[in-house]
């Protein structure tokens, strides 16, 4: 049975409608930037002891690496978090067949542990367990070792499946226990407190000593704990009127506040329709919630005192506080209508009018960022005031306009309520990439130019230029969107008809 | 309106979706299409509305090539499929959208809708419901009135009946009826349901492999030639 649910997954990936409306390059970048990855673990896997000896010479290469084991579980769990995507099962067209509906279930979690994000780490750990466990500890407690990374491995893909159904599900619960995972490892490091690193040493030192296999249990009821726990959660999901995402009017009093809109003219209706979309829809909520964490990332990269040389890390950081929103859910600005977008061809709305009502909301959203962080950074990095203003400017003017000349390369048709078990494919890898571009150029200014005001001030000059020329960018982009209108609505329609 | 379909040909890479040589479509004319699933019924109705692009030829609309041209678009209603629906939005907001791309003024809105509250049963308006969580048959209604709404020369609806409960079948049958009586609005419709259109269309074409192989004024016999001919049709596979 799973054979035959692993192939129809499989086709659903390669046939045209999945396949053929996506870009390319952009996964040609992604398989790139995922072999630049496994290169770098696998480098770092071989060498591991000779970097730990360097920097804390004469001690024990191993018992190094277990102070940082979990602090790397870390690392990978916010990439996760905010990159994993899981895979889009399609549930309903079996469901009245003679099918385990838990078998389904089942079939699904277990599939998620196929993932690059499970994978890539094996680059690292795998050599490095090769060159400094084996043959230096007796075989079961190697082996103990390895059961105990792939265990944490399972835990943490459970960890952030749970995570993201508890933030589809009860959304201040969710941000609750993200926060506090976020501030507690945050004030382990910032305080000094070191507890992580007692426990991952406690933890992998334990896996080695004569008690390996009782922690490698502790480790495989953890793991299974979760597994259970997404289980329940999801096993209703099994059930069609809990897939499609039918929502009651009553999440609609939120937006009721910007019916104003409707007084500004067309534009201003098609602004109200665009936070309309992102205020009820599921999907496009859960692309507004994880931009704001990812805003609050933003923090993490422009004021921690190890990314202060880094400019490449900064700019991204800058590029996120106040453009997170917009770089995430603009690059598919048209997409998020693909449903209704042969709705909109056939009145009389303009490119015109689409381009400016999209250009104003992204624009708009880099605003209410800023209201929302400038605060924080007016307290805590003044001093930076400078390059957070003219990253401000840069994003409005330049970033904004760029990022939706992206979106008229994307004519995949996104599902905004289609079943699935977990639907969130907000970002991932391909669509991080996008970003490169938009930081590569401040960066390279920010690492030329010592002086913060100069930098600050060609970057908010770039924007102001890029908006003062905003009418040439609206005329590309509808000359852009009448190119390639019937092979976006083609896509949009999803059927390849 | 005045519709005029030149040369027109789509191909799917080696299949051809349709061809139409020379089609004229008369102002105030109400015009059926039928054929059996994959005839190029709903690939004739996109090329009307510049949803997909011609292979060969062109369609205009009073004189102005579609694809070409934006004016058409303020003077023709339509409804294919729930892809011109929005979703997230109740009918009420929809209406309102709609109202607002065709210019119309709030009374003229209300007036309208009032007009068209027949049609809905009371199970469309007023339920505080999202488009998208209506049943097939509401979405529908919702998709018709507004196409109907702003009062255009030109309607064109894909299998309107077709998920209809029967009142509104009859309803709405008997709506586009009187609009043809008026002569001031060209219809275009396409239907698997034979009894409807030849009782709604004055010219009904028949679309077999994406080509018109008849095209006729329907008269008393209309209704018993085509059941006759598709029924033909299955009995030689």
């Amino acid at each position: 049975m799973y054979a035959v649910l692993l192939r129809h997954y499989w086709k659903s990936l390669f046939r045209k409608t999945a396949w053929g409306a996506t870009n390319v390059s952009l996964n040609a970048m992604a398989i790139f930037l995922g072999v630049y990855l496994v290169l770098h673990c696998l480098a770092l896997g071989f060498f591991a002891d000779v970097i730990i000896a360097d920097i804390h010479p004469g001690k024990a290469v191993v018992e190094i690496a277990n102070r940082y084991l979990l602090a790397i579980f870390g690392f990978t769990f916010s990439m996760r978090f905010f990159l994993q995507t899981f895979p889009h099962v399609r549930t309903q067209p079996y469901l009245h067949l003679p099918v385990s509906r838990p078998g389904l279930v089942h079939f699904f979690q277990i599939f998620t542990l196929f993932n690059f994000h499970n994978i890539y780490p094996l680059f690292l750990f795998v050599p490095f367990w090769l060159k400094n466990i084996v043959g230096a500890y007796a075989l079961p407690a190697a082996l103990c070792w390895m059961a105990g990374v792939l265990f944490l491995l399972a835990c943490a893909n459970y960890a952030v499946l749970a995570l993201r159904l508890l933030i589809g599900h009860k959304l201040l619960w969710g941000l609750a226990v993200f926060l506090s995972i976020a501030g507690v490892s945050g004030l382990d490091r910032i305080l000094g407190w070191r507890y992580l690193e007692a426990l991952s040493a406690r933890l992998c030192d334990g896996l080695l000593g004569t008690y390996g296999s009782a922690v490698v249990l502790v480790l495989c009821g953890l793991a299974g704990g979760l597994y259970c726990g997404v289980f329940v959660a999801l096993k209703g999901s099994v059930y069609l009127d809990k897939q499609n995402d039918r929502e009651t009017r009553s999440g609609a009093a939120g937006d009721q506040r910007f019916a104003f809109l409707e007084n500004y003219g067309l534009i201003g209706h098609l602004l109200y329709l665009e936070i309309r979309m992102l205020w009820r829809k599921k999907r496009t909520k859960q692309v507004l919630f994880s931009s704001v964490l990812m805003a609050v990332m933003g923090f993490m990269y422009t004021m921690m005192p190890i990314y202060a040389g880094n400019s490449l890390m900064r700019s991204f950081g800058f590029l996120i506080l106040t453009g997170a929103l917009m770089l995430n859910y603009g690059q598919f600005m048209f997409g998020w209508e693909s449903r209704y977008y042969d709705g909109l061809l056939v009145r009389d709305i303009t490119f015109g009018d689409m381009v400016k009502a999209k250009l104003f909301f992204l624009q708009i959203s880099c605003i209410v960022l800023f209201l929302f962080t400038a605060p924080v950074f007016i307290v805590f990095a003044h001093e930076q005031l400078g390059l957070y203003l003219g990253f401000l400017c840069y994003n409005i003017g330049l970033s904004c306009a760029l990022i939706l000349s992206v979106a008229t390369f994307n004519s995949k048709r996104l599902y905004l309520s289609r079943s699935a078990f977990a639907n969130w494919e907000g970002t991932s890898i391909q669509h991080l990439i996008v970003v490169l571009p938009l930081m590569l150029g401040p960066a390279l200014v920010m690492y030329l130019l010592d002086d913060t005001f100069v930098a600050a001030s060609i970057l908010a000059g770039l924007g102001l230029t890029s908006v003062l020329g905003q009418k040439l960018w609206i005329a590309l982009l509808v000359r852009r969107l009448t190119v390639r209108k019937y092979r976006m609505a083609v896509g949009f329609r999803g059927t390849g008809g | 309106m005045r519709i005029e379909a030149t040369g027109l040909v789509k191909r799917y890479k080696m299949h051809t979706a349709l061809i139409i040589d020379a089609l004229t479509i008369e102002p105030g004319e109400r015009f059926g299409l039928v054929g059996n699933n994959g005839a190029g019924k709903t690939t004739f109705l996109r090329l009307l509305l510049d949803l997909i692009e011609a292979t060969e030829g062109h369609v205009c609309i009073d004189a102005e090539v579609v694809a070409q041209g934006t004016v058409w678009k303020k003077r023709t209603g339509s409804y294919l499929d729930e892809g011109f629906l929005i979703d997230y939005l109740t009918p009420e907001e929809y209406f309102a959208f709609i109202g607002k791309v065709y210019g119309l003024a709030v009374e003229q809105l209300e007036e309208r809708l009032a007009r068209y509250r027949p049609l809905f049963n009371e199970e469309v308006l007023g339920q505080n419901k999202y488009i998208g969580d209506l049943s097939q048959g509401n979405m529908k209604k919702v998709g018709i009135v507004a196409a109907l709404m702003a009062e255009p020369g030109l309607l064109i609806f894909d299998e309107p009946f077709a998920n209809l409960d029967p009142s509104t079948q009859i309803r709405l049958k008997n709506l586009l009826l009187e609009l043809g009586e008026k002569g001031e609005t060209t219809l275009i419709i396409s239907s698997h349901d034979l009894s409807h259109i030849t009782e709604v269309c004055r010219r009904i074409a028949v679309l077999e492999d994406g080509k018109i192989v008849q095209d006729i004024e329907t008269s008393e016999e209309t209704l018993k030639e085509l059941q006759a001919y598709f029924a033909v049709e299955e009995e030689n596979p």
